[in-house]
């Protein structure tokens, strides 16, 4: 694999530091049905996924964060359904499938979670 | 000088492509014994690493890492990558990276807490979910 180094990428108007790019790009992202059980779709820098329980998936990471303040932004395929992270560490988070009409998780498809923050 | 850990899988994602497991972990959590039973199933995209080899580290990195406060430098980005595994070996590898060792290491207990199972003899049907266990 071939490597170009650069410290700034522009379009002849507008110019950005490669750090920019390279900093604000996602860090792992995924995308899970756990009804009618746990199929990991796709995914990037996901090692495993853990049905814990219902509406509970634990998503663990290939290559860990350097701490545990990055970002997350979760969302899933159904209407009457929140997503959230419940539990952060470097190495894995915790994704849950909420029912907002019953008031409790629940299992649905297409759980999707986007991170960025700073890899270790 | 070694590629950082996720520049390989950047490489391996456009490269490789996805291996359904045809295994699952269960496991129970002792420090927990009134959560339902738990259970893992290897990432395609992780699994195709594991089989074509050059792009994960040794597990032993991991493990060290486990003891790292946060915000130190960790050592498994860096570290040279291990040659490929068969399957049951990536199994292997993922329960100890991704098993709390006092499912795999520490418990002393009689009850089995760990199985390595086909994936057709994980139960399709959800209604009691929150009540599973590990059978003995």
């Amino acid at each position: 694999m071939s490597t170009l180094t650069v410290s700034n990428i522009s379009d002849a108007t507008t110019t950005v530091g490669t750090s920019y790019v390279v900093n604000g790009s996602a860090k792992a992202w995924i995308n899970a049905d756990n009804d009618p059980s746990l199929v990991n779709n796709d995914s990037f820098n996901v090692s495993s996924t853990v049905d814990d329980a219902v509406g509970q998936i634990d998503v663990n990471y290939t290559n860990s964060f350097s701490n545990d303040d990055y970002s997350t932004a979760c969302a899933n395929a159904n209407g009457e359904y929140m997503a959230f992270p419940r539990r952060v560490t470097t190495s894995d988070t915790q994704l849950a499938s909420y029912n907002v009409e019953g008031n409790v998780y629940a299992d649905t498809t297409r759980n999707c979670m986007i991170v960025c923050g700073d890899l270790a | 000088m070694t590629q950082h850990l996720w520049d390989r899988l950047l490489e391996a994602k456009s490269r490789l492509e996805p291996v359904q497991s045809k295994y699952r972990v269960l496991f129970e959590d002792p420090t927990a014994p009134d959560e339902p039973a738990k259970v893992l199933v290897p990432d395609p995209n992780w699994m195709a690493c594991a089989l074509a080899g050059g792009i994960l580290p040794p597990i032993d990195t991991y493990q060290r890492d486990r003891l790292v406060p946060d915000g130190e430098p960790k050592e498994h980005p860096y570290a040279e990558p291990i040659d490929a595994m068969s399957e049951e070996e990536a199994i292997e590898y993922l329960v100890m990276k991704d098993i709390d060792p006092a499912v795999w290491r520490d418990y002393k207990g009689n009850r089995t807490i760990l199985k390595i199972v086909p994936v057709e003899l994980i139960p399709s049907d959800r209604s009691f979910r929150n009540a599973w266990r590990v059978v003995q």
